[in-house]
């Protein structure tokens, strides 16, 4: 096996490690710290553990872990992948890449498809780690399937998400570097995080004492069961066209950004 | 040169490691747990050996006849290929659409107001964009079941029987191959006359219409993704969404889909696939040809000399 994905794939092989086993890990983790709990004597061990059998009687705890598990794995894996451009940002290996027969194109492509690959892989390790969950859920608490919720679909929107963002912050880290390709992309999404935590707790929201989020539980049940108006799913299909499309658009742009970049880089 | 002994070693061990590691944990659980359970059910992961025998038995032959790693097809080949891994998508469609057609004319009529009293256009065209980007996600389920059948069965068979003879023997084993889970219901329901044998019958015939083109996929391609798609998008549900063009048949949840009903409204797509077998035939005849010709010329190169 030769080429430019093989040459990312061997330099950065603890990133497959880690897409592919975050997920299953905190689930080990997560049972390993209750197991820990039950047997000791510490107060503040036994009060954790306290409200992991409540939670664990009322049915709550599994999808509790099921929702963490999706969640920090697509967070990790969005974090570190952008490594991969961290690791090449030097003016020998930029004008390299320039004169190699694949050139350019040829070493962003690899870059592309290796972070592709990453957000895949992510996306079945949570896959898989849900049916872990599942026969968990099935042999500690009794559940029946039907009573058990899949987020599946929510997988699927956190995989383009991710795809989304990447296809942003990508041309930025090519063109200014990783350090202010990552202070720009921290800015724009720690503003729009902060906002909206900021409105949620201090902004005017609709209904009563969570009445709120009870409605947007609701609205994402009838979503995925295909009840929701016509108009989400068509904004839904346009979210996650743009995004295939724009990823390939962002590559093109990116390949048009290297050599400015490149002149840019400090050593 | 190809060792047609050897390589008919290869694909016997292949196929008795595909049948065992999917067999033996599926009729264990067919018979511990019940089909329900272990396939639909909680116990799902345990679906993986199935999914993935094939897959692990191309690994395990090619490791224990030191048969090495080339034409895994184990790649991308995206660079001038980008059509097929479109056409892995639209072939499940295309069959939806050719099927629902031919049930409209074989067993109802053409009635467009309850065609659009059951689905407005906007939720058809949706429902398509919204697959047609989802689906192909669900590819690494069906890539354990390609990289075995196409990646390795295929190739062995080819030399073996000729592209016909793969069509055709590779659909029965691929057919046969989904036993376990057809005598459960897995695929047309327990409810028929001839069950189980009449199911797995219509099932090696759909695995033989299926597999020429994901043959024909993955020979373009020279990849195994665009078949894993396709796979995937059969198995999502894409030709489904032709249900839009069945009318006249009364209400569809409780239209009766027997198995020859299934199989005459697949007729279009049946002649379809005949058409991509004969259009491999045909290719491989010229690459046979051209091999020939590529070898006369060197042999007249080396006597000239």
């Amino acid at each position: 096996m030769t080429g430019l994905i093989y040459k990312e794939v061997r330099q950065n092989r603890l990133m497959f490690w880690t897409a592919g086993f975050t997920a299953p890990i905190c689930l080990l983790v997560y049972i390993a710290m209750m197991l820990l709990a039950s047997i000791s004597d510490d107060t503040a061990f036994q009060t954790i553990y306290a409200e992991f059998a409540m939670t664990t009687e009322s049915g709550l705890s599994l999808p509790l872990i099921q929702f963490y598990s999706c969640f920090f794995p697509f967070i990790m894996i969005g974090l570190i992948s952008l490594h991969l451009f961290a690791q090449d940002e030097t003016k020998k290996w930029g004008y390299f890449t320039a004169s190699h027969p694949k050139g350019i194109s040829g070493a962003l492509y690899a870059k592309y498809v290796l972070i592709f690959m990453l957000s895949v892989l992510v996306f079945v390790s949570v896959s898989l780690t849900e049916e872990i969950i599942f026969l968990l859920d099935h042999l500690i608490l009794g559940k029946k399937m039907e009573d058990m919720q899949s987020y599946q679909m929510i997988y699927i929107i956190l995989f383009f998400f991710q795809i989304f963002l990447r296809m942003g912050d990508i041309p930025f880290i090519v063109r200014f570097g990783k350090k202010r390709g990552e202070t720009l992309k921290v800015v724009l999404v720690s503003g729009i995080f902060m906002g909206a935590i900021i409105y949620v707790l201090f902004g005017p929201l609709p209904g009563e004492e969570g009445e709120f989020f009870i409605r947007i539980y609701d609205w994402w049940q009838s979503f995925i069961q295909g009840a929701a108006q016509d108009w989400v799913y068509f904004l839904l299909a346009g979210f996650l066209w743009l995004t295939i499309i724009g990823y390939y658009v962002s590559y093109k742009l990116s390949c048009k950004l290297y050599l400015k970049g490149v002149e840019q880089y400090d050593k | 040169m190809i060792n047609k002994k050897l390589e008919l070693k290869r694909l016997l061990l292949f196929l008795l490691f595909a049948f065992g590691i999917a067999w033996i944990p599926a009729m264990i659980l067919n018979r511990t747990l019940g089909y329900e359970k272990w396939f639909n059910g909680p116990y799902a992961i345990l679906c993986l050996p199935l999914l993935y025998g094939p897959a692990l038995a191309n690994i395990l032959t090619r490791i224990i006849t030191k048969e090495g790693w080339e034409n895994s097809l184990f790649h991308f080949n995206f660079k001038g290929h980008i059509r097929y891994y479109i056409l892995a998508i639209l072939f499940p469609f295309l069959q939806g659409l050719l099927s629902s057609i031919a049930t409209t004319l074989i067993y109802g009529h053409w009635d467009f107001h309850e065609m659009f009293e059951r689905q407005s256009l906007s939720d058809y065209f949706g429902s398509i964009l919204l697959m047609f980007a989802m689906a192909p996600l669900f590819a690494w389920n069906t890539f354990g079941e390609e990289f075995g059948w196409r990646a390795y069965m295929n190739q062995k068979m080819e030399p073996l029987l000729g592209t016909t003879g793969t069509v055709i023997v590779g659909g029965i084993i691929w057919g046969v191959w989904h036993a376990p889970l057809t005598i459960e219901g897995h695929n047309f329901g327990t409810d028929y006359w001839g069950f189980p044998w009449l199911g797995i019958v219509g099932m090696s015939i759909f695995c033989m219409v299926m597999g020429v083109f994901l043959m024909w996929l993955t020979k373009k391609s020279g990849s195994i993704f665009p078949a894993a798609i396709m796979h995937a998008c059969n198995n999502a549900g894409i030709p489904q969404l032709n249900n839009f063009f069945i009318s006249g048949v009364g209400d569809l949840e409780k239209y009766d889909h027997t198995i020859p009903k299934d199989l005459i409204c697949m007729i279009p797509y049946i002649i379809l696939a005949a058409i991509f077998t004969v259009i491999m035939t045909r290719d491989r005849k010229k690459q046979k040809a051209a091999a020939i010709s590529e070898q006369s010329e060197i042999n007249g190169a080396e006597v000239s000399a």
